[in-house]
């Protein structure tokens, strides 16, 4: 086991939930399966002095009776059981795209309360909550709504999410077998969890005047691993805790007939305390300091100079003048609020005329306090044994930032006559990003220190202490457009709108851009609905973009950016009867970017299929088929160096945007001209039966497969496909029975099946495993 | 004419009205406000014909335009951007996706629960919730609408924005909003999808790319007519041992410390 491993286990492991025996969870569900049934049944049996039931009846449903109770209609459910996992394969792709693990679980639970007489029930008319997940589900969610009438109404929601990611082909080294740490893990491995709690508060939502008040909290939090271009390229513990606090308060005024007026004042509150330190420091000095050296260095690799070039690891001792880290650390606490306030209107007071529009400004300010930045080792290309930097900005902050934001938005529709309506909508947008930073640097070490290596002590070394002068640094953008639209209605079955689009994007930053391009889109548009059984949609888009002037040299701001887009989009629902019902839509997106040293194109085709078939009452068949082809390929430079190992990608030269020359200054004679294709070709087939002969019984299964048949230029040449080729198969069946009145016990099995085509790179991803979950619910 | 008549033939549908948010219609005007005939208009004809139904308002057999005109007499303050949306253009309306009375969804009177009701339009959307990198939708963590808003917004895609007008991603993945001293402009200019693609798909971390180098190579490569960096230098062969762009530049969506978005201040 590698360090990498051992750190990974040490993130808090690589699957949610407690961990238990299979043979006792079985046991324990079947034992809530039986007592559920014998307590449904005790239940259900009548006192010693009635006569007994008729064996001949049927079994009553498991809907329970009305029951009402304080003044309120109650309704209950409560599902608990647990759920049994086994896998094969790889254990970091089953964590990252499924991460169940066996053990108990609160499946779901739900309460709706529904007042009998409003008069008698002052506090609230309506109630209803639910939850799912809770118990070692990797996500759990719960959900409140709150009701009183015309007084007020209130929703909250609370989402937790475990999100652990460990794709080891993403920000990987891929070094081969001459690695000097392997590394069979994502180097950027996260194990985070989001909690997200948003409420809402609205009062007299039926009044002239109502309010709304509301609150959003949000939190990530975890350990993850991050890595950072100092002494060595070296693996970071990067300790997530982000919050964010959003409070709303607004006001809605109906000024007149269908004519609104809502003030709305947004406050979000973010706080940033992630902070980092060295990880994986996997080898010592010969003092014994644990040193690391970075992720991506050769076993093969030697460093220092004269007597001192060696290799940069002998018997897992570092060389002490190799570039290494022995502590690296930061701490930036970063707090940042964003005020808002926004005005809205709408209004469709005359019949034939409606609008609508809003203002909006956000002032947000961010500092970062109390920053603190200690590297302790040796850069051996900057003799420097230890540098630590602080805030240069007055009270020590590292950097002040602003963002302003002002947006104006306005629309208008009239109807012209029962034919023809015309429509014109006005958007501004406008930010501007002012920022500033200053550093106080201290250093240890410079090319005059006699022998500088790891083992130098920082107290025999002058520290030499400079601030940086603050830099002043600025983004702004500003967009103007203006979309008008016509739209005829033929005959009642059919209609057509037109319409063009005019957008002006100017784009200034504190580098030497400041550019303004002209955009036009042209808008088709077409309904079809024969009768209330079928409806056709199609939407044609088509975009043309131009610099608006001599000093924007380009016609859009970056290489990949279009300048020319064409999309075609078709929907066909078809409803013929209550038990038949299907869906077709195309979809067909192309751009390009057609600068000739560029040459970007990209697009997105897609075919899909859905029908719900329900030949009887008792049954229903789903299905849904899906093709889909993402592709985009750009011109792009690379540099490369031809080695035994690393041969010279096929069809690569030095042309085209990688030639130098007066024109190209920036290119040198060393880049290779690659075509950054990429197409990921992709097929989606689901099918499921519903099966519901009676009350007592339903099944549901059947099988989705996802399937990706990808393709790329791979720069590295140890890269492999990974994921762009690959199958996902998961078959899927549920049952429940409902045992006795009010008691159900219900059976879900999934398969969760991956695997890919291409190598396993660092380490093999494919897995196979089932999630079996055993739950009683009792409805009351 | 009053409720109580239309229950006399109607009793199921005015039996499961008491649960409906439309119920409180009757608090309205000193709580004499109308319920069935708020919305189906005046029934006396239709009662005096016997249940005549030409004499009553049939959403299901009205036109889109006529059913989104009734339900925006109300819901006009709430929706007003809807008309113009892609989904009132397109005449889903607004029984395309709710039910007064029959709904399977009763918070919002939705036919049926997200994401399976937007699905049954919308089925080229939902292969890419089963891609292997995806927001979980499907999984019920997510839903549709935390990002858009079927209603129509003034953005397109009727996306929502965040509470500081930003992007409706930096609503949850709040540490990429920034303000930062240095920008990594793309993110600020042209958005998350420049690099991102929000459904999913088969990159890692919803990128556009496998290969994270040929995402940033797109921009950073030597182009007279744009003036983005072209990365140089030993540190960036690509045949040799650095295979990801983040491994170093990993404050990639802004950095308060680093003009080249290193976590530190070099």
């Amino acid at each position: 086991m590698t360090k990498q491993t051992e750190n990974r286990k040490c993130l808090g492991g690589s699957l949610a939930g407690i961990s238990f025996s299979r043979l006792c969870t079985l046991t324990l569900a079947a034992f809530l399966a039986t007592s559920g049934a014998v307590t449904g049944f005790a239940q259900a049996q009548p006192d010693a002095a009635k006569p007994a039931k008729q064996v001949s009846e049927k079994k009553p449903a498991a809907e329970p009776a009305e029951k009402i109770k304080g003044g309120y209609l109650v309704h209950q459910s409560v599902e608990l059981g647990g759920r049994i996992t086994q896998r094969d394969g790889s254990d970091a792709m089953w964590a990252t795209m499924v991460n169940q693990s066996t053990g108990m679980r609160i499946i779901g639970q739900s309460l709706e309360m529904h007042s009998v007489d409003t008069s008698k029930t002052p506090f609230f008319d309506t109630l209803s909550t639910s939850s799912v997940g809770y118990g070692g589900d990797p996500y759990d969610v719960t959900y409140l709504k709150v009701s009183k009438g015309r007084f007020y109404d209130f929703a909250g929601s609370f989402r937790r999410d475990r999100n652990y990611f460990d794709y080891n082909l993403l920000a990987n080294s891929l070094l081969g077998p001459n690695a000097l740490v392997p590394e069979p893990d994502s180097l950027h491995l996260f194990n985070t969890v989001r909690r997200n709690t948003d409420t809402l508060l609205t009062l007299m939502p039926l009044s002239v005047i109502s309010f709304r008040a509301g609150f959003n909290h949000g939190t990530h939090e975890g350990p993850s691993y991050t890595s950072v271009h100092e002494g060595g390229d070296v693996q970071l513990l990067q300790w997530f805790r982000n919050s964010s606090d959003n409070y709303l308060g607004g006001v809605d005024v109906k000024l007149a007939k269908r004519t609104t007026l809502s003030y709305d004042q947004f406050y979000v509150f973010y706080k940033g305390d992630s902070f980092f330190q060295l990880t994986g420091a996997n080898f010592q000095l010969t003092d014994g300091t644990p040193v690391s050296l970075g992720v991506d260095t050769l076993a093969t690799a030697t460093c220092g100079s004269g007597a001192h070039k060696t290799l940069e690891v002998i018997d897992g001792i570092a060389n002490p003048y190799c570039s290494g880290s022995s502590v690296q650390s930061q701490v930036a606490p970063t707090r940042t609020t964003f005020p808002t306030e926004q005005l809205r209107f709408s209004s469709h007071y005359w019949n034939r005329i409606s609008m609508n529009g809003r203002v909006d400004y956000s002032g947000g300010v961010s500092n970062v306090n109390n920053f603190n930045e200690t590297f302790t080792g040796l850069l051996a290309r900057t003799f420097t044994r230890q540098e630590i930097d602080t805030g240069g900005l007055g009270d020590g902050r590292l950097a002040h930032n602003k963002r302003v934001n002002v947006n104006a938005d306005y629309a208008v529709e009239a109807e012209l006559n029962k034919y023809l309506s015309v429509s014109d909508t006005l958007s501004f947008w406008d930010f501007r990003v002012p920022g500033s930073n200053s550093v106080v640097t201290t250093t240890w070490g410079s090319s005059t220190t006699p022998n500088l290596s790891m083992l130098t002590p920082v107290s025999s070394i002058t520290p030499n202490p400079t601030t940086t002068t603050p830099n002043l640094t600025y983004l702004n953008q500003k967009n103007l457009g203006n979309t008008v639209l016509g739209v005829v209605n033929v005959t009642p079955q059919f209609k057509l709108s037109a319409g063009w689009r005019i957008n002006s994007r100017e784009i200034a930053d504190y580098g030497p851009d400041d550019l303004t391009w002209h955009q036009n889109w042209f808008l088709l548009g077409g309904v079809l609905q024969p009768s209330h059984a079928v409806r056709l949609n199609v939407n044609y888009d088509m975009m043309n973009s131009k610099n608006a002037n001599s000093s924007t040299p380009s016609n859009t701001y970056t290489r990949e950016a279009p300048d020319k887009i064409y999309h075609v989009r078709a929907r066909l629902t078809v409803i013929p009867s209550k038990w038949v019902n299907f869906a077709v839509s195309g979809n067909d997106y192309s751009a390009k970017n057609d600068d000739p040293l560029v040459n970007h194109q990209e697009h997105n085709r897609d075919f899909s299929f859905a029908t719900q078939f329900n030949p009887m009452e008792t049954l229903s068949l789903d299905f849904s088929l899906a093709r889909d082809d993402v592709f985009s390929r750009t011109d792009l430079c690379y540099i490369y160096t031809v080695t035994p190992t690393a041969p010279l990608p096929p069809g690569a030269i030095n042309a085209g945007t990688c030639v130098p020359s007066t024109a190209n200054p920036t290119a040198t004679s060393n880049l290779l001209l690659g075509n950054g294709y990429y197409d990921a070709p992709d097929t989606f087939v689901a099918a499921a039966v519903n099966y519901a002969p009676s009350k007592m019984f339903r099944f549901n299964g059947g099988v989705r497969v996802n399937d990706v048949n990808g393709s790329a230029e791979m720069l590295n040449p140890l890269m492999v496909s990974g994921a762009l080729q690959s199958k996902i198969v998961s078959p899927f069946a549920d049952a429940q029975i409902n045992i006795a009145p009010q008691w159900s016990w219900h059976g879900n099995w999934i398969h969760h099946g991956y695997s890919e085509q291409g190598g396993p790179g660092p380490a093999a991803r494919d897995f196979h495993g089932d999630v079996v979950t055993l739950s009683v619910k009792y409805a009351f | 004419m009053g409720a109580e008549t239309c229950a006399t033939c109607h009793a199921e549908v005015a039996k499961g009205f008491t649960d409906n948010p439309h119920a409180r219609l009757a608090e309205m005007h000193g709580k004499s406000g109308v319920t069935c005939e708020g919305c189906h208009g005046a029934g006396k004809a239709h009662v005096e014909g016997g249940g005549d139904k030409s004499k009553i308002f049939n959403p299901a057999e009205a036109t889109a335009k006529q059913v989104d005109e009734k339900c925006l007499g109300c819901h006009q303050g709430q929706h007003a951007n809807f008309e113009r949306s892609a989904h009132g253009e397109g005449n889903v309306s607004c029984i395309g996706c709710h039910s007064i009375h029959a709904g399977g969804d009763k918070e919002h009177l939705l036919k049926a629960a997200e994401p399976q009701l937007c699905f049954q339009c919308h089925t080229d959307i939902k292969p890419q919730f089963s891609m292997p990198f995806h927001h979980k939708v499907e999984e019920g963590l997510m839903q549709c609408t935390d990002c858009h808003n079927p209603h129509g917004t003034f953005g397109s895609k009727a996306l929502k924005s965040s509470a500081q007008q930003d992007m409706v991603c930096t609503k949850c993945h709040t540490e990429t909003a920034g303000p930062f001293v240095y920008e990594h402009d793309v993110v600020k200019t042209e958005g998350c999808t420049a690099c991102h693609t929000p459904h999913g798909g088969p990159n890692p971390r919803l990128l556009n790319r496998a290969n994270v180098n040929t995402i940033c190579l797109q921009c950073h490569s030597p182009s007279p007519n744009f003036t983005t960096g072209l990365p140089i230098g030993p540190a960036h062969n690509q045949a040799a041992q650095y295979q990801s762009c983040t491994i170093c530049h990993t404050s990639i969506h802004g950095s308060n410390t680093s003009a080249v978005f290193f976590n530190s201040t070099e």
